[in-house]
């Protein structure tokens, strides 16, 4: 019977769960644990930025807890456009190292394997008892409090206006970039280097079309989809550089 | 057929059958070390049974805690045992004391290297018998793997033998064992078990470092025994008036 949605109300298992109260080891009040899984997401995140699309699809499917087949075929397709050696498997074995994702069993409870809960069955046969695997129990994986606060924080206007602050020198550029990829069918490498690579404003520091791209991406308003296409972050980073002139782009 | 006849045919009988079950408990722990397991390799295990209590105290230890392993869920299962099996004995260092490295060169040369004499000694024994390193296999002869299966092989030969009536012939091949088991696996699996038990975390590989020291022993007392009747004449005679 597949568990219903919960949204994580005082007292209910999978509102423990999502409180941090999952996790077998580390500190023992429950806000400190929630603050190291907040810490140690928002570090895996950080270091698997490349693979951010794909964490984030596993935590937006997890919201409500899922098996993980139903995770899996949610997810490879999007792990299709971001290639790496993980597998959907083994990144929700890294969300859960970190704290973002908790397997619950099927009352929703937290699920711990190292305290042993299934033992073998013992079937006798001829008189001689034999052990005979237990059928496994069923575990669904959900998402936690610090992985619902890492899709909350990721994207959003907040680092765009950092890097435009940053940036402020070649906001033209990343004007350019983006208004590329808001086309139909959105604009390929090659197309981005023919329009921003020339450019005076990149000549010294030498930057090319890829330094932007990946800024943009980091920011999540653009992704590949094959084409390089502005996202709905990246729609609102147009209207914020709405009254940047670009000479070479116009 | 007379009544000593019939009871010596079905105690060839017998005994072609343990030693068939021998042959299958070898080539099953050949397989634990052969590779990191598999989906395949999961499925045939859960469809086991293991002896509950075998008399020896690591071999039950052992049969639990792989039975209980595998009585968890399949989420995440093949990738950390794929992590524990190369963290169990590949390793990651340098200084050859980094894993419990499942070859016996390294266990019984002194700076712990591959392809020592007991490399040479062992696939003497294998040619022997008529078998040599598969294309397939990348490893070396004296992997535990290989050292297992040989003694697979031997076993379910011995069994045919014992099946066909041939005394003598499965006599020569348990003896084969015997020689094979003393002079190469029990001179340095033992203690491959005790660097498992160190390394490994799952209950896998921890229970497959049990398995491989209660099997061994109890392996070693049979075929003592065995042989030891055979030296007194009981055994392979079977067709004898």
């Amino acid at each position: 019977m597949p568990l219903e949605a919960n949204d994580a109300g005082a007292g209910s298992a999978a509102g423990d769960v999502r409180r941090g109260k999952a996790f077998a080891e580390g500190p023992d009040s429950p806000e400190a644990c929630e603050s190291d899984a907040c810490d140690r997401t928002a570090k895996l995140m950080g270091r698997m930025n490349r693979q951010r699309h794909v964490l984030r699809a596993v935590l937006e499917r997890c919201r409500t807890p899922r098996r993980l087949d139903d995770v899996r075929s949610a997810v490879d397709p999007v792990r299709e456009r971001y290639r790496s050696i993980h597998t959907t498997e083994s990144l929700m074995l890294l969300l859960e190292e970190a704290g973002a994702l908790a397997r619950v069993d099927a009352d929703g409870g937290p699920y711990c394997p190292d305290g042993r809960p299934a033992c073998s069955v013992v079937a006798i046969v001829d008189g001689v008892e034999y052990l005979e695997p237990a059928a496994a129990p069923v575990v669904r994986w959900c998402t936690t409090q610090a992985g619902l606060d890492a899709l909350r924080d990721g994207g959003g206007r907040t680092p765009l206006v950092e890097l435009f602050e940053r940036e402020a020198a070649y906001l033209p550029v990343y004007k350019r970039v983006l208004e590329l990829c808001a086309r139909d069918g959105g604009a390929s490498m090659p197309e981005l280097a023919q329009a921003v690579d020339a450019d005076p404003l990149v000549q010294n520091p030498r930057f090319y079309a890829a330094h932007f791209l990946n800024d943009l991406e980091a920011c999540d308003a653009v992704a590949w989809a094959p084409n390089w296409c502005v996202t709905e972050t990246g729609l609102e980073a147009l209207e914020m550089l709405a009254d940047v002139r670009d000479e070479r782009g116009e | 057929m007379s009544d000593n006849e019939a009871t010596a045919v079905d105690d060839l009988g017998k005994l072609g059958e343990l030693c068939r079950r021998r042959g299958e408990t070898y080539g099953l722990l050949a397989r634990f070390y052969r590779s990191e397991a598999d989906a395949g390799f999961i499925e045939r295990l859960r469809g086991m049974r293991f002896p509950a209590t075998t008399g020896n105290d690591a071999l039950d230890r052992g049969y639990r805690l792989v039975a209980s392993y595998l009585s968890r869920p399949d989420d995440g299962m093949l990738l950390e045992l794929a992590v524990d099996y190369t963290r169990t004995f590949i390793g990651a260092g340098v200084d050859g004391h980094a894993a419990a490295y499942p070859f016996e060169s390294v266990y019984t040369s002194e700076e712990r290297l591959l392809r020592q004499d007991a490399r040479d000694e062992v696939l003497a024994l294998y040619r022997a018998e008529g078998l040599n390193k598969s294309a397939a296999w990348r490893d070396e002869e004296d992997h535990a793997g290989v050292e297992m299966e040989f003694l697979a092989v031997l076993c379910g030969r011995a069994a045919d033998a014992l099946e066909a009536g041939d005394g003598d012939g499965a006599a020569a091949l348990l003896r084969a064992q015997h020689f094979f088991l003393l002079q190469h696996p029990l001179r340095w699996m033992l203690q491959l078990a005790k660097d498992m038990r160190i390394f490994a975390r799952t209950d896998f590989y921890r229970g497959l470092a049990e398995l491989t020291d209660g099997f061994l022993a109890v392996d070693r007392g049979f075929l003592d025994e065995l042989l030891a009747e055979d030296e007194g004449g009981e055994t392979g005679r079977a067709g004898d008036a």
